[in-house]
């Protein structure tokens, strides 16, 4: 199925699909290094997404101390460590 | 297998009911064993604990022996899982409400269920894993375990429940992502797809089609 999706070239996925990059934050929460990866693959994700309180995966990733899925989400470009949350503190405090 | 495996010692109503799963298509009272039959079956090697009602084996030693040993019991885990997914799907199971704020007394196994299905499917499922696991997710916030997960490993502010106590907006996606299932996760990437939201066209078909036929061959 895969193989058909690349070549075929149709768009397996839906435009900005919120679903997805919520997914990303419960994998952070949860420190699951690989699937984060499978995850942050997809370009339709945003790795910086953050929920419905402003908190992003690096943050998620960081209160629960998952040292793993913090050092994935700071190796990338599109994610700021220094994004604020609505009561202006950052993720590594 | 259970004793040995489980990812916490199991309380005796729990493993009784477990052991009617195998053999039954729903919440069947008359196919649970009594557990002085269960016991007299173990020919002693495991006991109940008495102050917590929960079941282990009568000595650490044979913890160690059935856990070197991995030919007793081959796949420990994923029947375990098996079991687990195939209780989740049972209609009586399906049928209770994610608002509920306690464990229905007639179903005193979900709870475990709901917990470890996942840590027991690992990253790695295997067929029957992933067929059942797939009709679980399918709806996941609308089943009493999605419910039974958050509450046991999701703290309280971070939990998504709506005014009822039900898990709103946490799908089986999140939940495979959160169980760190790597495999669901694939499988429910590639069939949460744009094409199959719209209408059925031939391309989805073949798409369809084309994934009954991968089933088949796994």
């Amino acid at each position: 199925m895969r193989v058909l999706l690349e070549r075929s070239g149709i768009n397996s996925v839906a435009p900005s699909t919120k679903y997805d990059s919520v997914a990303l934050l419960w994998a952070a929460e949860n420190g699951h290094e690989e699937v984060v990866r499978i995850l942050l693959e997809r370009s339709d994700i945003n790795a910086d997404g953050p929920d419905r309180g402003g908190r992003t995966p690096l943050m998620w990733a960081s209160g629960r101390e998952s040292e793993g899925v913090v050092r994935i989400l700071l190796e990338r470009n599109d994610v700021n460590p220094d994004k604020p949350v609505l009561a202006d503190i950052t993720s590594i405090l | 297998m259970w004793v040995s495996h489980a990812q916490r010692p199991l309380h005796v109503d729990e493993l009784c009911q477990t052991l009617g799963i195998e053999g039954s298509t729903d919440l069947d009272s008359a196919n649970i064993p009594a557990i002085e039959t269960l016991l007299a079956c173990s020919l002693g090697l495991v006991t109940v604990e008495k102050s917590s009602s929960t079941i282990r084996l009568v000595r650490q030693t044979l913890q160690e022996y059935l856990s070197n040993n991995t030919n007793l019991f081959p796949n420990p885990h994923s029947i375990i899982a098996e079991v687990c997914l195939t209780y989740h799907n049972f209609p009586q199971v399906r049928s209770f409400s994610s608002a509920l704020s306690s464990i229905p007394p007639t179903a005193p196994f979900v709870e475990h269920a709901s917990c470890y299905w996942g840590t027991h499917a690992g990253s790695l499922t295997t067929e029957n894993v992933r067929i059942l696991a797939l009709k679980l997710l399918d709806g996941y916030d609308k089943h009493i375990s999605s419910k039974l997960l958050l509450l046991h490993g999701v703290r309280a502010e971070e939990q998504p429940f709506d005014r009822d106590g039900a898990p709103t907006g946490f799908a089986g996606l999140h939940g495979a992502a959160y169980l760190g299932c790597e495999d669901l996760i694939v499988a429910l990437l590639e069939t949460n797809s744009g094409v199959r939201r719209q209408p059925i066209s031939m391309v989805t078909q073949q798409l369809l089609a084309l994934q009954r036929g991968d089933t088949k061959e796994r």
